[in-house]
């Protein structure tokens, strides 16, 4: 089999077998079939305008680099415009507004689960997560360890996630069958 | 020397040594760019981790959407203000040395 690293070109076939794992991620990323299929086509687009970028070393690798960039691009260009819904969608209208209603369920679910964290865990997500300290300043301002700040993150985002995974698995059987899914594929 | 080349060599070699804090650290932004790439290289090679990093990263953005209602809650927003502003005034503070410096 031929291993050489071929610079600057990507085929069909490797495309392919990239394919489910970076919808899994754009999946997990948008929480939305609709938009994470969007993601994945915008993804796949700018990896074959830019194919003569890519190294030749590892396509999912490369492909995760675009697709994070490409969403933190759509969640900019989305705040500009102040609606998650792209003007090409317009016929679809319907589909955006229960995708808009769904967002705005999601949303409430995260202010509530937010309020049920202990205190400090609330402190040190803001300064991190909403207010983008680096981990070194919210430890200087809060005068703890670096090391501290960092298991507080992980512990309250794990609280956070709990919440929601509950909720959401109550709310959503799309996300409870996707969720399967994935972890069907990895047994 | 090529730092692309170089940076794709070394993402390889440290992709075993990702742990959970660095997919923290890549959700908030705060690896520098060849630990990134490792990071990524690590997540295109295991799916649940994927799954992790890209959540972490929505749940940031998540939160960044919600911020004003996060802040009703007095106390935290109260806290957050304080620190903010002790932040500021370090820096403040230490934009002020070298002219102090100077001037002494």
């Amino acid at each position: 089999m031929d291993t050489t690293p071929r610079e600057g070109t990507i085929t069909a076939a490797d495309l392919a077998e990239c394919m489910p794992a970076l919808q899994r991620f754009a999946f997990t990323l948008t929480r939305n079939e609709d938009r994470a299929g969007d993601l994945v086509q915008d993804c796949v687009e700018r990896c074959l305008k830019k194919q003569h970028l890519f190294d030749g070393q590892n396509l999912r690798s490369w492909m995760f680099t675009v697709c994070r960039r490409v969403f933190l691009n759509q969640i900019r260009r989305d705040k500009v415009r102040g609606i998650p819904v792209d003007m090409d969608d317009a016929p679809q209208s319907k589909l955006s507004i229960a995708a808009s209603q769904e967002e705005q369920m999601h949303y409430a679910d995260v202010v509530e689960g937010f309020r049920s964290l202990p205190h400090n865990d609330k402190v040190v997500l803001s300064l991190v997560a909403i207010e983008g300290l680096k981990y070194e300043e919210a430890a200087e301002l809060l005068e703890v360890p670096v090391g501290t700040v960092r298991s507080r993150l992980s512990r309250a985002r794990t609280r956070l996630r709990e919440t929601l995974e509950q909720t959401d698995a109550a709310a959503n059987d799309d996300v409870t069958r996707t969720l399967g899914t994935v972890m069907a594929s990895r047994v | 020397m090529d730092e692309n080349r170089t940076g794709t060599a070394s993402a390889a070699a440290l992709s075993h040594l990702i742990t959970e804090q660095d997919l923290h650290a890549y959700a908030d932004g705060q690896l520098p760019r060849a630990r990134r790439r490792a990071v990524e290289a690590f997540l295109s090679e295991r799916s649940l981790s994927a799954q992790q990093a890209a959540a972490l990263l929505r749940s940031t953005f998540d939160l960044r959407a919600v911020r004003d209602r996060i802040y009703e809650d007095d106390a935290l927003r109260g806290e957050v203000e304080r620190l903010m502003a002790k932040r500021a005034a370090r820096e403040a503070e230490d934009e002020a040395k070298p002219v102090r410096k100077a001037s002494a």
